[in-house]
C-alpha cells in the first residue's frame, strides 16, 4: 500500500474484498486524490481528473439533479403546479395491510421523511429511463447546498453484497454526501472507476454515460417539492423519438398500429403542447457531448 | 382467448409466480418479478413500457422498489391485501396493456380531449337519430357475440356487411349531429367554440377519408337534410373541401389542427335512450371493450357494437383516395371488414387470473363512474 496522505485513512471500514480506495471513511475529495495517486502513471490519469472535474464543475453546463417522470404524471405536475412522489392509494386493486418491510427499513436507515424527493445526478443525457420517458432537469438554484446524495440507489442496500454486511451507520454514511461539498467529487470518483485506459483524454460523452447508466446513478435526496418554474428544461430520449416516428411511418404505410401505440403518440404530442404552454424548453438529447455540441 | 397455462413454478418448495412490483397504471409502465409473494427475493425482474411492452430484464428488484418513490403504485393486491399472482409474463403484459387503455376512460382519464364538448344525453340529438336507424334495422335484435368467437365470425355470419356498414355510417352521422348541436347551443366559450368548430371540420374530412360514405352524394344529402352548418361550409364555395378531398386524398398535415387520434378522443358518443350516460365520448366505446374482457359478453347486441366499430374504422389506416377517385380504392364495406380484423387483434387475447380480471374490469368501470354491468354499455 503506498504511503501518502490521501490513502492512509482507516481502510478496515469495509471487508477486504471491497475496494478500499472507494469504500472508505475518507472524504470524497480524498478518495479522488487517492485514486489519482494510485493511478499516477506517466499517461493521462492526472489530465483526465482535471478534464472531468472541469466538465462536472461548470455552473452553466455541469452537474444537474434530474428527475424522470411518466407522461401522465408530467401532465398532472404541469397542471397542478407541484411535483408529487406518491399516490395516496393504488389506482388498481387494494392496499397492502402494512407498509413494506423494505420500504420501512430503507426509510429508517436514511431518515427519509415524506418530504424527500428523489432524483439522480447527471451531466447531460436523459436520466433514468425506467422511471419515465421525460427527464426533468432541476435548476441548480432549487437544489440547496445541504441536499443529500447517496452513491447509488438507496434500495441497493437491500441487495448483495451490501445487505450481507448489515451496514453500520459509519459504513452507510461513508457512501453519502451533500450537494455542495461532495457532488463533483462523488461524480468524479464514480467516473474514474470506469476510466480503465490511460492513453487519451476522455470526452464529455464518456463522462455523461459513465456517471449515469441505466439504473446505476448517484441518488439525490431533495428536501421539499419543486414546481414547473424550477425546471431548467425537459429532455427526451432519441430512442423514444425514433419509436414515435416509426409508428407514424407504419400508420402512413397502412400497416397495423395498435391502439396503445396510437394513444402513446398522441400523449407525447399532448405533453409537448403542455410543455410549450408552460414555456419550458424541450430537447431531444443523447449524451452530454452530442446533445450540447450538435444542437 | 389464449389461455396461459404456465403453472406457478416451485423451486425449493417456495412457490414462485410473476408479481407486479411497481406499476404506473395510466402510463403503461411496470416492473414485475418472478418471486415468492411479499418478498424481494426475485429470480428475475423485468421492465415493461408502452408502446411495445416488451419485457426487458432489469437485473435487480431494487430498481423496481425505487419506482414506488416516483409515482408508481406499489404492486397489485386484491381487496384482502394479498398480492395478485400471474402465471406468465404474457399475463403481466396484458394487465399493463389493459390498465393503460382503461386509464384513458372517464372525465378524469388520461385520454384527454382536444376540446370540450357538452356531455351527450341519451335518446336525444344524435342518439335519437341513431335510434331511428336501429329501429329500421333487421339486425337490431341480433345477438352476435358468442364466447370464444375471436374473429367476429358469428357476427359476419349473422349480419350482412352491408347492414353493418349502413349502421356505422348512420352512427357517424349521429356524431356529426351531436357536434353541430353543441356548436348551436352557444354554451361554449369563444376559444372553445372555435376549437370545436375546427374539430368538426376535420371530423367530416376524417370520416370521408375513411370511406364512411360510399358516395360523396350521400354526405351531401345528409348535410342538406339536416341543415348542418359546418357541412355546408365544407361543401360550398370554390374551395369545396369535400369534393377536393374526394379527388385528392386526406387533408395535408399542415392544413389540420388535430391528429386523427386527437379527434377520436374528442368526438361525442351519441347514446340510445337506455345506454349508460357516462359514455359521453366515442373513445370510451373503444377503450372499454379493449380493457374489460367481459364487455361484449354483457353487451352482445349489434347496436352496442356499432360505436366501437366506427371507432375501429377510424383507427385503421385510411385508404389513399387518389385511387378511390378512379373507382379503385377501398370501399366502405372493406373498411368495416378491415376494422373488424383490427378489433379481433386488439380485444383482450390473453386470459388473466380471475382476481386480475376482476380488478381491471372494476377499475375501467370506476373510471367512468359506473359499477360494472349495471347499465347497458
Amino acid at each position: 500500500m503506498p504511503d501518502n496522505d490521501f490513502c492512509s485513512a482507516d481502510e478496515d471500514l469495509f471487508p477486504p474484498h471491497f475496494d478500499p480506495t472507494y469504500f472508505s471513511s475518507q472524504s470524497w475529495a480524498d478518495r479522488v486524490a487517492c485514486w489519482e495517486t494510485r493511478n499516477d502513471r506517466a499517461g493521462f490519469s492526472h489530465g483526465n481528473v482535471g478534464v472531468i472535474r472541469q466538465m462536472l464543475s461548470d455552473p452553466e453546463t455541469g452537474l444537474r439533479m434530474v428527475v424522470n417522470i411518466t407522461a401522465d404524471a408530467l401532465r398532472s405536475f404541469l397542471s397542478e403546479g407541484t411535483y408529487r412522489n406518491l399516490y395516496d392509494s393504488p389506482l388498481v386493486g387494494g392496499s397492502a395491510r402494512q407498509p413494506s418491510r423494505e420500504r420501512v427499513l430503507v426509510d429508517s436507515r436514511f431518515c427519509f421523511g415524506p418530504n424527500v424527493y428523489f432524483g439522480a445526478l447527471a451531466l447531460g443525457g436523459t436520466g433514468v429511463r425506467f422511471y419515465g420517458e421525460y427527464c426533468m432537469v432541476i435548476k441548480p438554484g432549487r437544489v440547496p447546498a445541504d441536499t443529500g446524495l447517496f452513491d447509488r440507489d438507496s434500495y441497493d442496500i437491500l441487495s448483495e453484497p451490501l445487505n450481507e454486511l448489515k451496514l453500520t451507520d459509519e459504513q452507510l454514511n461513508s457512501l453519502r454526501g451533500t450537494w455542495r461539498n461532495d457532488a463533483v467529487n462523488m461524480a468524479l470518483r464514480r467516473v474514474l472507476s470506469e476510466v480503465t485506459h490511460d492513453v487519451r483524454l476522455v470526452t464529455s460523452g464518456t463522462v455523461s454515460e459513465r456517471l449515469l447508466r441505466d439504473q446505476e446513478y448517484i441518488e439525490v435526496h431533495l428536501d421539499g417539492t419543486f414546481t414547473p418554474p424550477n425546471l431548467e428544461e425537459v429532455r427526451l430520449s432519441p430512442d423514444d423519438a425514433a419509436a414515435e416516428f416509426a409508428i407514424a411511418e407504419r400508420e402512413r404505410q397502412g400497416l397495423h398500429t395498435t391502439l396503445v401505440e396510437r394513444i402513446w403518440r398522441q400523449r407525447r404530442a399532448d405533453v409537448i403542447q403542455d410543455l410549450a404552454n408552460a414555456k419550458l424548453p424541450v430537447r431531444v438529447v443523447t449524451l452530454h457531448g452530442r446533445g450540447y455540441q450538435w444542437k | 382467448m389464449e389461455v396461459n397455462e404456465t403453472p406457478v413454478v416451485e423451486v425449493n418448495e417456495t412457490p414462485l409466480a410473476w408479481y407486479l412490483d411497481a406499476w404506473a397504471v395510466r402510463d403503461g409502465v411496470a416492473f414485475a418479478s418472478m418471486r415468492p409473494t411479499n418478498s424481494v427475493g426475485a429470480r428475475n425482474t423485468v421492465f415493461l413500457s408502452v408502446p411495445d411492452l416488451q419485457p426487458t430484464p432489469v437485473g435487480r428488484i431494487t430498481t423496481a422498489l425505487g419506482a414506488t418513490r416516483r409515482g408508481f403504485q406499489a404492486g397489485l393486491r386484491d381487496d384482502a391485501g394479498e398480492e395478485v399472482a400471474f402465471g406468465s409474463l404474457a399475463q403481466v403484459r396484458e394487465m399493463v396493456r389493459r390498465g393503460y387503455l382503461a386509464g384513458g376512460l372517464g372525465p378524469g382519464g388520461a385520454a384527454t380531449p382536444a376540446f370540450p364538448l357538452p356531455p351527450t344525453v341519451p335518446g336525444v340529438g344524435g342518439g335519437a337519430y341513431f335510434g331511428d336507424a336501429v329501429a329500421e334495422s333487421a339486425a337490431a335484435g341480433t345477438r352476435w357475440y358468442e364466447a370464444g368467437d375471436r374473429d367476429f365470425q358469428v357476427l359476419r355470419q349473422r349480419v350482412p356487411m352491408t347492414e353493418l356498414t349502413r349502421l356505422v355510417q348512420q352512427y357517424a352521422e349521429a356524431t356529426i349531429l351531436e357536434w353541430e348541436l353543441a356548436l348551436r347551443s352557444r354554451a361554449l366559450a369563444y376559444d372553445d367554440h372555435r376549437r370545436v368548430q375546427w374539430g368538426l371540420r376535420e371530423w367530416y374530412l376524417m370520416l370521408l377519408s375513411h370511406a364512411i360514405w360510399a358516395e360523396t352524394s350521400e354526405l351531401e344529402h345528409f348535410v342538406y337534410a339536416h341543415d348542418c352548418s359546418i357541412g355546408h361550409q365544407l361543401l360550398q364555395g370554390s374551395d369545396n373541401w369535400i369534393g377536393t378531398l374526394h379527388l385528392s386524398g386526406r387533408p395535408a398535415h399542415e392544413q389540420r389542427r388535430f391528429s386523427d387520434q386527437a379527434l377520436l378522443q374528442s368526438a361525442p358518443c351519441p347514446l340510445l335512450s337506455h345506454w349508460n350516460p357516462q359514455m359521453s365520448r366515442l373513445i370510451y366505446k373503444l377503450l372499454l371493450p379493449l380493457s374489460a374482457a367481459g364487455y361484449f359478453l354483457n353487451n352482445p347486441g349489434v347496436p352496442e357494437l356499432i360505436p366501437t366499430l366506427l371507432a375501429a374504422v377510424l383507427s385503421t389506416p385510411a385508404s389513399p383516395s387518389l385511387h378511390t377517385a378512379f373507382g379503385d380504392g377501398i370501399g366502405s364495406e372493406e373498411m368495416v371488414d378491415q376494422a373488424l380484423s383490427w378489433l379481433a387483434v386488439e380485444t383482450p387475447q390473453v386470459e388473466l387470473p380471475p382476481a386480475a380480471e376482476m380488478l381491471i374490469t372494476r377499475y375501467a368501470w370506476d373510471q367512468l363512474g359506473t359499477p360494472p354491468r349495471s347499465v347497458p354499455g
